[in-house]
This record gives C-alpha cells, sequence and structure tokens, in this order.
C-alpha cells in the first residue's frame, strides 16, 4: 500500500486498524535492522520497535507531511534507540568504556549474530564510534541513505554529516586495519 | 656583407637540443615511483567491500510474522485493563490522603480532653481505621459533601484520561536527543 493511502485510510476510524496493520508490515524490517544495529541485542531491539509502532500510531494523526513518511518514523525509530541507549546507561549506571565492552561480549557470543572474522571486526570497531557518529554511518554505509535523508532525519545540515561519516569511515578503516 | 647567424630559427636543429637535465638514474626509478603512487591512489578501502555491508544479525524464526500483532496488542488493549488501572491507583491516592486528613480531624475533635492532637502519626490514624473496620468510603459518608468531593476527583481523573486517550495532543514528535 502507497504510504498516501495509508494515510488517508489511518485519518478514517473504519479503516485506521487495517492501515495501521499495512504501515507496520511495510516498514518493519527496515525500522528493525534500524534499532538493532544500535541496541545490537535481539530483546532491546524488540522492545524498542514496539514502542516505536506505538508511538507512530497515537502521532501519525498529527503528522503533516511536511517529510516523506519513511523519513518521519526513521526519526521516531533514531530517536528511541538513542533514548533506549542513554536510559540503560543510566539504570546500569556504566561508563562508556565498560558498556562498549558488554556490547562487544554480545557480539561474540550471541546467537542471533553470526558473521566471519573481518564482519564481527566491524561491529566491534562500530562500538568504539559515539553513539550519534554511529548513527550517521549505519544510515550512510548499510542504509544507503542520503545526505539530505539523514539529514531531514538527524535534523543535522548535510555539511555537518559529511564531515561525521568522514571522521567515522577514517577511525573504522584504521581499526580495521590494525591487527 | 656576412649575414648575421638568426639564432631565433626555427629551423636551426640547434633549437630542439634539450637544455634540461634530470638527476642520476632518474629514469631507472620512475617507473617504481608510478606504480606505487598508482597503488597509494586506488588502494581500496575495506570498508569498500560488499561482504562488509552484508548484514550478521537475525532474528528468531518467525519474528516478523509475529511482531504485527505483538504491537497491535499493545495499540489496542482490552478496554477494561485500558481504563482501570488508571482510576484505580490515583483514585487510591487521593482516597489515601482524604483519609488520613478526615481521621485527623475525628480523632482530633474525640479525644479525651476535648483538645485536637493533630500530631498523631499516620501509623497510629492507619492502626485505627483497621481496627475499626472503617473504610475511605464511610469516612466520606460521614462528613458533609463528601460523596460530592469523591466524585469530583473521579470526574477529574476520568476527563484527563479522556483527553489524552481521544485528543491526541502530540501533535508533532518531539525529537529530543538529535543535536548538534
Amino acid at each position: 500500500m502507497e504510504d498516501k493511502d495509508i494515510l488517508i485510510q489511518f485519518g478514517n476510524e473504519q479503516s485506521r486498524g487495517s492501515a495501521f496493520s499495512a504501515l507496520v508490515k511495510k516498514y518493519q524490517e527496515r525500522i528493525y535492522w534500524h534499532v538493532r544495529r544500535m541496541v545490537i541485542d535481539h530483546d532491546d531491539a524488540d522492545d524498542v520497535v514496539q514502542e516505536v509502532f506505538i508511538k507512530i500510531y497515537k502521532n501519525l494523526g498529527g503528522f503533516r507531511e511536511a517529510s516523506q513518511l519513511f523519513t518521519w518514523i526513521y526519526r521516531i525509530a533514531t530517536n528511541e534507540s538513542l533514548t533506549f541507549l542513554k536510559k540503560k546507561q543510566r539504570q546500569y549506571a556504566m561508563p562508556i568504556d565498560e558498556a562498549e565492552h558488554e556490547l562487544g561480549h554480545q557480539i561474540d557470543y550471541s546467537s542471533t549474530i553470526s558473521g566471519d572474522e573481518i564482519q564481527m571486526k566491524l561491529q566491534k570497531a562500530l562500538l568504539t564510534l559515539p553513539e550519534k557518529q554511529k548513527l550517521v554511518f549505519n544510515m550512510k554505509y548499510f542504509d544507503d541513505l542520503k545526505y539530505d535523508e539523514i539529514s531531514v532525519i538527524t535534523g543535522t545540515s548535510v555539511g555537518a554529516l559529511k564531515a561525521s561519516y568522514h571522521l567515522a569511515v577514517k577511525k573504522i578503516e584504521n581499526l580495521l586495519q590494525r591487527d | 656583407m656576412a649575414e648575421k647567424p638568426r639564432h631565433n630559427d626555427l629551423g636551426n636543429d640547434k633549437m630542439k637540443q634539450n637544455i634540461f637535465e634530470v638527476p642520476e638514474g632518474y629514469f631507472e626509478h620512475l617507473h617504481d615511483k608510478i606504480m606505487s603512487k598508482v597503488d597509494s591512489n586506488t588502494k581500496t578501502s575495506p570498508l569498500d567491500s560488499d561482504h562488509l555491508k552484508e548484514n550478521v544479525f537475525t532474528v528468531p524464526e518467525g519474528y516478523f510474522e509475529s511482531l504485527p500483532h505483538a504491537i497491535a496488542e499493545r495499540v489496542n488493549p482490552n478496554p477494561e485493563t485500558k481504563v482501570i488501572p488508571l482510576f484505580q491507583r490515583s483514585w487510591v491516592r487521593y482516597a489515601a490522603a482524604a483519609v488520613i486528613l478526615l481521621t485527623v480531624f475525628v480523632l482530633g475533635i474525640k479525644s479525651d480532653d476535648g483538645t485536637v492532637t493533630p500530631e498523631l502519626s499516620d501509623e497510629a490514624i492507619i492502626a485505627y481505621l483497621v481496627d475499626e473496620e472503617i473504610s475511605g468510603l464511610d469516612i466520606f459518608a460521614s462528613v458533609d459533601d463528601g460523596m460530592t468531593v469523591l466524585q469530583d476527583f473521579i470526574d477529574d481523573e476520568l476527563g484527563s484520561f479522556g483527553i489524552t486517550e481521544f485528543e491526541n495532543p502530540e501533535l508533532e514528535y518531539d525529537f529530543e536527543y538529535i543535536e548538534y
């Protein structure tokens, strides 16, 4: 179903449920992978994704189509992921390097993460990036989003995003080339 | 009269002679230098590999089939469970506060020496209420306008719930943490 049809049907109380169901089915995987790359753990990603769609349900009536539906949804998912990571860090009063170690442990031993040596090395290298830089890297590198789209999602200028991505790439390349 | 030599004659072969020199052994090493430059310019980043873009994360089997149902359950829960907890929690809080205040008043005017005793502890008041099996509703009913006050509390609670449930006050999503 096209986004505009989803929005029209969501506005009608009779078809709201089916429109929302169509929206979830259309975007759930993209949003899940976006969130998962940020929070790493499947159960955490599941919690965040459900919260994202509940936020979408509550706020979709006020969506004014100033941006594409997809970027708006990404924006919510991005914010929820960062909020989750912040809360988790606060909840366990965990220093950043300890949190990095914990996530690195999950990458090594989780049953829902599987990759070869270089792929795992990349995932661990990503843990060393500040969260917002990692976010920009993920959207550009894995999701192939354009800078214009990332700019709308993050509310950041294209120039700042390019600089952020460039720094992230340099750092990751150095870490990947290190033995 | 002898003709003056014409140094600017481009037809003169001497004009074509190379007057520039290169350091000794320059051409012997030029090839290696060029190849080294080419290598450094075309050296690929490890990130250029599509292999690194592959998804290393997996989900439990059937996860994406069950996710829409899990979300729908949370978006449209059973209406009874939706309303009761919020109402009860607030009702109990206000009723408990009212019970304590009214009990201080009631116990105070019934003291043996006829004086008001507002310094009674909460524990003493609760113990008294338990002993006497006095409910919050009994106390509300025993004072003038008590039931009206209780009804106002209930109306306030239901009213605020109604707004958040049906009017959707968040017209624009508040984006908190992305700021550069």
